[in-house]
């Protein structure tokens, strides 16, 4: 039962999400009842107004909520056992079977629905529309066949048969003449008088329909008057445009009288370009000059720039050359005494580093350590985040076994169908079995009886001929009487028996069903109600008697 | 016109409903009783009815309308058409349709006659608008013939290949006579997938309908 359980949970569940899933329907509360039932009750039939709780204090609200969803479950066609008892004792036996029951009943769209949008109690038009399409659709479905001859005829219209034998053709050239006679022309006048096809000419072809015409006309009439209305407003703003061409004219005219000035003034204009063009070809032929004398200039820079530390040089070795005896001596003191120098500086030079060397090789020790005691640590940092991941993953494999166990796979499920289907067959062939049984053991007994009734018959009359003349006879005649008698009696004992042992089973069926509702905890709970009741009657009583004392000593 | 101003928000909605009606309509009306005489105008409504309500039927012609004024007469018979398959079409009642026609000013006499003729006929009116469907044609009957060509135009012999002449119409509600409306040749192949849509469709059909 547990897993029917889970099942009515989860559906639960999904209809109200403030439903906490319990293990099993016993442990469900009067207030978890309430909501469940009427949260099924309100997607069945969502035009029923229900109370969505249970309240907590009186008890005479709590009755009344408790009978109103009663009310509401009988209404929808449950054909249980169902009172307030229901809801305020509730037993696991009775939830359990009305739960099915209404789960039974929830509309089917509602899964499609909940995914998306979020669910609203009342419907919208478009929900309440494709109900309705939905609604004449199978009721459509439903209705024999007619042919077309007979769909119109008499109430076949509400077995959804559609009668709509013309077509909506319009003839949307209608030729009518129009509402203001002035606008016409003769010609026009004397067509429509003599000549133009009335309405019923122009629509009497088999393509077209008179009424969808005539309302075709209409429509384009009426809103052909915004039409109208706008090329007006063109019309009017293109008219101040039209004075404008007058005045144009004139100044071409006086354009030809005063030929000679323009022709005077374009001869001038054209004199100007051209100088303006031979002025620009030759400012073109300057700027090429002026780019060549520059590259010429940079050429020449380079080469002076080129020359000039040779040209140094050349001068030194010269003023050298002047003194050559003295100049070397000079030259090689000099050098002697730059020599010294250099001793010096490589020896001040040794001085520093040496210390300098020394610490970087201890800065250079210790920053490898470091690095290494690091890695060190991230090593041990792993590790540990490996322990705990695989930890993780061991203890994420048990709940995925417990899952896929506790889930009851689908096949397990249509096995244990198969199961159930298979002993309900054997079930039915025994007792198929048992009542052939029955049957034989009958006629077999009709057929004792039948024959036992003849022989008696048989064996009476003659015993009741002799007895006639025989004293034995007689004596033996009344002895057969007695013995029918007795066996009458027997036979009917043992029917009686059979009755009884019939009466104690169905019995020991209905005891067992009432075990199963625990009376006594229901019995209980009522009697605390039954009391709570006393004491809320005995309160209002004192609160009465209170108020008229107050009242007779005013 | 001379309408009292309390009712102004009565004239409000007689505003909104006679612009249902186009003017060459209200043209057409205003000839009634003026420059169409009485029994002319009475003469006028009837054959208009008439003509309105058996479309097909042959009704003898009446000549004597278009005698004098026969443009102002052949306005006036669209007039009156469109009159009552609108007062038709928005569900007026007699009394309704009188209003409408007071609101117009028109001739009390051809008012009176109007609303007269449309209050008796209303019945069949409305019948005869109700049998007006979409402009798509209803296909209600299915023949067909299995044809195989002994010769066509671009072969001297047969392909000796069967296919399916199907002929998709419907039935004249008023003569019964049938109209053709779609005419094809397809081979057993393609019937297959039509006829597989087909109940596709009504698959659809019965899918929508489980509640």
């Amino acid at each position: 039962m547990d897993e029917v359980d889970k099942i009515i949970m989860h559906q639960l569940h999904q209809v109200d999400a403030a439903i906490e899933p319990t293990d099993e329907l016993s442990d469900f509360t009067p207030e978890q009842v309430v909501r469940a039932v009427s949260g099924c009750l309100a997607e069945i039939r969502p035009d029923l107004q229900l109370p969505r709780s249970l309240p907590g204090g009186a008890m005479a609200q709590r009755f009344g909520v408790a009978s109103s969803l009663a009310q509401g479950c009988k209404d929808s066609g449950y054909r249980g056992d169902i009172g307030y008892q229901t809801f305020l004792y509730p037993n696991a036996v009775e939830l359990r079977r009305l739960l099915m029951f209404l789960i039974e009943q929830l509309p089917r769209e509602r899964q499609g629905t909940e995914d998306g949008s979020s669910k609203s109690q009342t419907l919208s038009h478009r929900q309440l529309l494709e109900r309705k399409i939905r609604k004449e659709l199978a009721q459509q479905l439903k209705t024999p066949w007619v042919p077309q001859f007979a769909r119109s005829v008499g109430n076949r219209k509400l077995l959804g048969c559609s009668s709509l034998g013309i077509e909506f053709l319009p003839n949307i050239n209608l030729n009518i003449p129009s509402a203001n006679p002035e606008e016409r022309s003769k010609e026009q006048q004397q067509y429509l008088d003599q000549q133009a096809p009335n309405l019923f000419q122009q629509t009497s072809s088999t393509s077209t329909d008179l009424v969808a015409s005539v309302l075709h006309k209409n429509e384009l009439d009426r809103w052909g008057q915004i039409l109208p209305d706008s090329t007006l407003i063109f019309v009017s703003s293109e008219d101040p445009v039209t004075p404008l061409i007058p005045t144009v004219q004139p100044t071409a005219s006086a354009g030809e009288e005063e030929a000679s000035p323009i022709q005077e003034l374009s001869d001038k204009v054209q004199e100007l370009r051209v100088q303006c063009e031979t002025l620009l070809a030759e400012r073109k032929a300057h700027a090429v000059a002026i780019a060549a004398l520059k590259q010429r200039e940079t050429k020449a820079s380079e080469e002076i720039s080129r020359i000039q530390p040779t040209l140094k040089l050349h001068e030194r070795t010269s003023l050298v050359l002047a003194d050559s005896e003295e100049n070397l001596a000079k030259l090689e003191a000099l050098l002697e005494s730059t020599q010294s120098k250099r001793l010096t500086l490589t020896q001040q030079w040794q001085d520093y580093r040496k210390p300098l060397l020394e610490s970087l090789e201890k800065l250079k020790t210790a920053k490898e350590a470091q690095e290494v005691q690091s890695i060190r640590n991230s090593i041990e940092q792993l590790e540990q985040e490996l322990l705990a991941k695989t930890q993780q993953h061991n203890e994420l494999n048990a709940t995925l076994c417990s899952a896929s166990q506790s889930l009851a796979p689908r096949k397990e499920y249509t096995r244990r169908i198969h199961e159930f289907i298979g002993n309900i067959r054997k079930q039915r062939a025994d007792i198929y079995k048992v009542l052939d049984d029955t049957r034989q053991l009958q006629k077999q007994l009709n057929v004792v009886g039948a024959q036992l009734q003849r022989q008696f018959n048989y064996t009476d009359d003659l015993l009741f001929q002799s007895a006639k003349h025989d004293l034995h006879a007689k004596r033996a005649y009344k002895l057969l009487a007695q013995l029918h008698a007795n066996c009458n009696e027997l036979v009917d004992c043992v029917s009686l028996t059979g009755n009884v042992t019939k009466q104690i089973r169905e019995l020991e069926v209905q005891i067992d069903g009432e075990k199963l509702k625990n009376v006594l905890t229901s019995l209980q709970q009522i009697t605390g109600d039954i009391q709570k009741f006393e004491q809320h009657i005995q309160e209002l009583q004192e609160q009465i008697r209170a108020v008229e004392q107050t009242n007779a000593r005013s | 016109m001379d309408a009292s101003p309390g009712s102004s928000s009565a004239l409000n909605t007689d505003d909104e409903q006679t612009a249902l009606i186009s003017p060459t309509v209200v043209a057409g009306l205003k000839n009634l009783g003026a420059i169409i005489s009485l029994p002319l105008t009475k003469l006028l409504i009837a054959n208009s009815l008439k003509l309105t309500l058996h479309p097909d039927a042959t009704i003898a012609p009446v000549p004597e309308l278009y005698a004098k004024n026969a443009a102002c007469a052949k306005q006036s018979e669209y007039a009156v058409v469109t009159l009552f398959a609108l007062g038709t079409k928005h569900g007026w009642d007699g009394l309704q349709l009188r209003q409408q026609l007071e609101q117009l000013n028109l001739d009390t006499a051809a008012v009176d006659e109007l609303s007269r003729v449309y209050e008796d006929s209303r019945k069949d009116l409305i019948l005869r608008q109700l049998q007006i469907g979409h402009s798509f044609p209803h296909i209600t009957d299915i023949q067909w013939r299995i044809v195989c060509d002994v010769k066509s135009s671009t072969s001297d012999c047969s392909t000796g290949a069967a296919c399916f002449h199907i002929n998709l119409g419907h039935f004249r509600q008023s003569s019964g006579e049938r109209v053709t409306i779609v005419e094809f040749v397809c081979n057993a192949e393609e019937l297959q997938s039509l006829i597989n849509r087909l109940k596709e469709i009504e698959r659809h059909c019965q899918q929508m309908a489980v509640v």
